[in-house]
């Protein structure tokens, strides 16, 4: 399954190189609700990782809602996109917000670059989802 | 909680007349756990392998594997253990084909299908008497031995040194597929190549001249650490500025470039919201983690090891 | 260890595996020894004095036990093999094992064989050879007892040696020592058989040797299983051959020469007393090496 690529150099631990990359695809659409993730054996073997390493990103994720693990049957996308309570879903965004404000601003981009560039972003994003 | 499936305390080994190997060395290997155990050549790595699996007598302190000193438990522990090292010579009138039969009568769980399935996929001649094979065939027959064998622990010394990149690849793939099948297995491996740690060990720790430097999870000490690089709208960097949690630093005009422990999420985000500041922060790859720890004087690390994600678990 | 009532299948199944390792690995030259001895007792009959059978028994620790006690050591394999599950212990004792058994094999069998003077008797189904005469049937005997306790003390030396060596040159060392004990027992056998024959310090020889084989072969398993694995095991230096051939000839030198004097005191010593009318016959005649006119009284 080639949807994973890892860098176990980069610094940033794999475990959460592959729940960011599951959560990319998933909000992107390229894993649709419901369907199957590939074993933790069978990815561990693609990626060459460590098998504990994919079953903590796999249990992180399911912690986070993101995936259900069905015993005996597999790892799966969860039917209904987790969402977060509004409360932290604002605090969430004004972080965000504000680091890309301030990284954007270290480019010399005024107000206006930095809109255009967020828009984008979100029409790119929306282009991949099917629905 | 005492679920180490290895553990040394207060290691020491002298060899005649004055080689200090092994100085007062304190591991720990969680079961499940797949530690790495790095340091330069001659830290003593191959030393404290070899006093774990009793082949050498310590002077000083405890090393056990499975609860006890393996070199005086019975056989059923015993072959529980595997061990492959870079030194060792495999009996070299044998074939590998005889030395597997003969490992199938003395571990009770070995595997012939993935010990075939190994021999196949390292495209190895089993049927030459191990003598005529290269040292990289030789070990690769040791390594498929000790993981066919399915032991519930497992000692590699360096068994990737001298390997070329697909067969480390392979030998890595190999491990995975060894850790794969469920049963909660542990691997302890040395090795003085950082690169491979990444992909596989959950665990590190780091010896340096017979002591343990640094030890503990691998992502505690990777999502602890970050290169943080600030740079100041003057010309040089202000004297008596600092990052909180600054371990080394190195300035070059306006840039601060330092490895900084985080103790708290927003500890960056607050120097990014300084508007003279431009701040960038990267996370720290194993290798260049080490190579900047390797240059502190190895008597301060004290400070790292007091960090709160060291806990041994 | 678990102890011989505890085993289980498992166990068996590793003692066996064991076993036949060590068996496969010097099995040649276990044959190699049985079938020259076979040879020299059944066939040509050289061994017509008990004493010989003491040689032989010495000429096995110098073909098979330096090989085999040493062979981890030789060939570097000892960190491989310490690390087995097998362990220490069961090498060492399953060696022994199968050295003793094989030696008390072909030394026991062939004093039975000499006592009752079997080869002869078959021989004499054939032809009647004058070539020599036949044996007194001898009760058992402080002869025979050597015949098996001399080669089994060298037995136990040699492979002590070896098995502890910690350089490859000791365990080829062993072998030219071995050598020697060969030289050493031989001559003695036929020079004090006359003492030890009758009197009593034959008794004592056999204890001696009976408590000195097992007290040594209880020490070196004690001191094996402290032993600290050999490291570095290529075959560096010189070569396993080539250390055997040299311990062989100095050993063959040594025994050359050790033949060589005493063969020309005792010749002159044989030559002085018989003149000297101090030896009787039956003392000249018990020494039996060169078929000497007896002169009469």
């Amino acid at each position: 399954m080639l949807l994973f690529s890892i860098n176990p150099h980069s610094g940033v631990p794999v475990y959460r190189q592959i729940m960011d990359q599951v959560r990319y695809h998933v909000a992107a659409g390229t894993l649709a609700p419901g369907q199957q993730l590939p074993s933790i054996r069978e990815l561990a073997h693609t990626l060459a990782v460590n098998p504990a390493t994919i079953a903590k990103a796999y249990s992180e994720l399911e912690h986070d809602g993101v995936i259900e693990l069905q015993r005996g049957r597999g790892a799966f996308i969860h039917a209904t996109p987790p969402s977060m309570p509004r409360d932290q879903r604002r605090q969430r965004l004004r972080t965000l917000a504000e680091r890309m404000a301030v990284e954007a601003r270290q480019t010399g981009a005024d107000d206006a670059d930095i809109r255009v560039a967020l828009d984008q972003a979100l029409t790119s994003l929306n282009r991949k989802r099917p629905s | 909680m005492n679920d180490a499936v290895i553990e040394a305390i207060d290691l020491s080994k002298t060899f005649r007349p004055a080689v200090v190997a092994v100085n007062g060395l304190d591991l720990r290997v969680p079961r499940g756990a797949v530690y790495g155990l790095i340091g330069r050549n001659g830290a003593g790595k191959s030393t404290t392998l070899r006093l774990l699996m009793g082949l050498l007598r310590p002077d000083r302190g405890t090393a056990h594997v499975l609860g006890s000193d393996i070199k005086d438990a019975p056989r059923e522990t015993r072959q529980r253990v595997t061990y492959v090292s870079q030194e060792q010579q495999l009996p070299w009138r044998m074939t590998a084909d005889e030395l597997m039969a003969y490992f199938s009568q003395l571990y009770d769980q070995w595997d012939t299908a993935f010990a075939t399935d190994l021999v196949r996929r390292f495209d190895l001649d089993t049927t030459r008497p191990l003598g005529t094979l290269s040292g990289g065939d030789q070990r690769r027959v040791a390594v498929i031995l000790a993981l066919a064998a399915r032991p519930d622990v497992v000692i590699l010394d360096e068994p990737a040194a001298g390997l070329d990149p697909v067969s480390r690849r392979q030998l890595i793939e190999a491990m995975i597929d060894f850790l794969g099948d469920g049963g909660e297995r542990t691997v302890l491996f040395s090795t003085h190549i950082l690169a491979d740690l990444e992909r596989v060990a959950d665990h590190i720790g780091f010896m340096d001249r017979g002591r343990m430097m640094l030890s503990g999870p691998l992502d505690a000490l990777q999502g602890g650490m970050r290169r943080v690089q600030v740079i100041f709208s003057g010309d040089r960097v202000p004297s008596g500025f600092e990052i909180p949690g600054e371990l080394r630093r190195r300035t070059d005009g306006p840039v601060l470039t330092a490895i900084v422990r985080l103790t708290d999420p927003d500890q960056v985000n607050r120097l990014q919201a300084i508007e003279e500041l431009r701040v960038t922060e990267h996370s720290l790859g194993l290798e260049d983690l080490f190579i900047e720890l390797m240059e502190r004087d190895p008597h301060s690390m004290g400070d790292l090891q007091s960090s709160p994600w060291w806990q041994h678990a | 260890m678990t102890t011989f009532s505890t085993l289980t299948d498992a166990d068996r199944r590793v003692w066996t595996a064991l076993a036949l390792r060590q068996w496969v690995a010097f099995g040649s030259l276990h044959i190699g020894f049985l079938v020259a001895w076979l040879v020299a007792l059944w066939v040509l009959q050289l061994v017509a004095h008990p004493g010989w059978l003491i040689a032989f028994g010495l000429l096995y620790t110098v073909l098979v036990t330096p090989g085999m006690a040493g062979a981890d050591i030789m060939d570097g394999t000892e960190e491989f093999s310490f690390a087995l599950p097998p362990g220490r212990r069961a090498i060492f004792l399953t060696r022994m094992g199968i050295g003793l058994a094989f030696l008390l094999l072909t030394t026991g069998l062939g004093s039975l064989a000499m006592a009752f003077d079997v080869p002869q008797a078959l021989w004499s189904l054939v032809a009647t050879s004058g070539i020599t005469e036949p044996n007194r049937p001898v009760t058992p005997s402080f002869l025979y007892a050597l015949a098996v306790l001399v080669p089994a003390a060298a037995f136990a030396g040699t492979f002590v040696v070896a098995s502890l060596a910690g350089t490859r040159t000791i365990v080829g060392v062993s072998w030219g020592i071995a050598f020697v004990a060969v030289g050493i027992g031989v001559f003695a056998s036929l020079q004090v058989e006359s003492l030890i024959w009758d009197k009593p310090i034959g008794w004592m020889t056999c204890v001696m040797l009976l408590l000195g084989s097992v007290l040594t072969l209880l020490a070196g398993f004690l001191a094996y299983d402290q032993k600290e694995a050999l490291i570095g095991g290529g075959r560096a230096g010189a070569r396993s051959g080539t250390i055997a051939v040299v311990a062989i000839a100095i050993g063959i030198t040594v025994f050359a020469l050790a033949m060589f004097v005493v063969s020309v005191s005792y010749q002159s010593m044989t030559v002085r007393e018989v003149r000297d009318q101090s030896m009787t016959v039956r003392e000249v005649d018990a020494l039996r090496v060169t078929p000497l006119e007896t002169v009469d009284p």
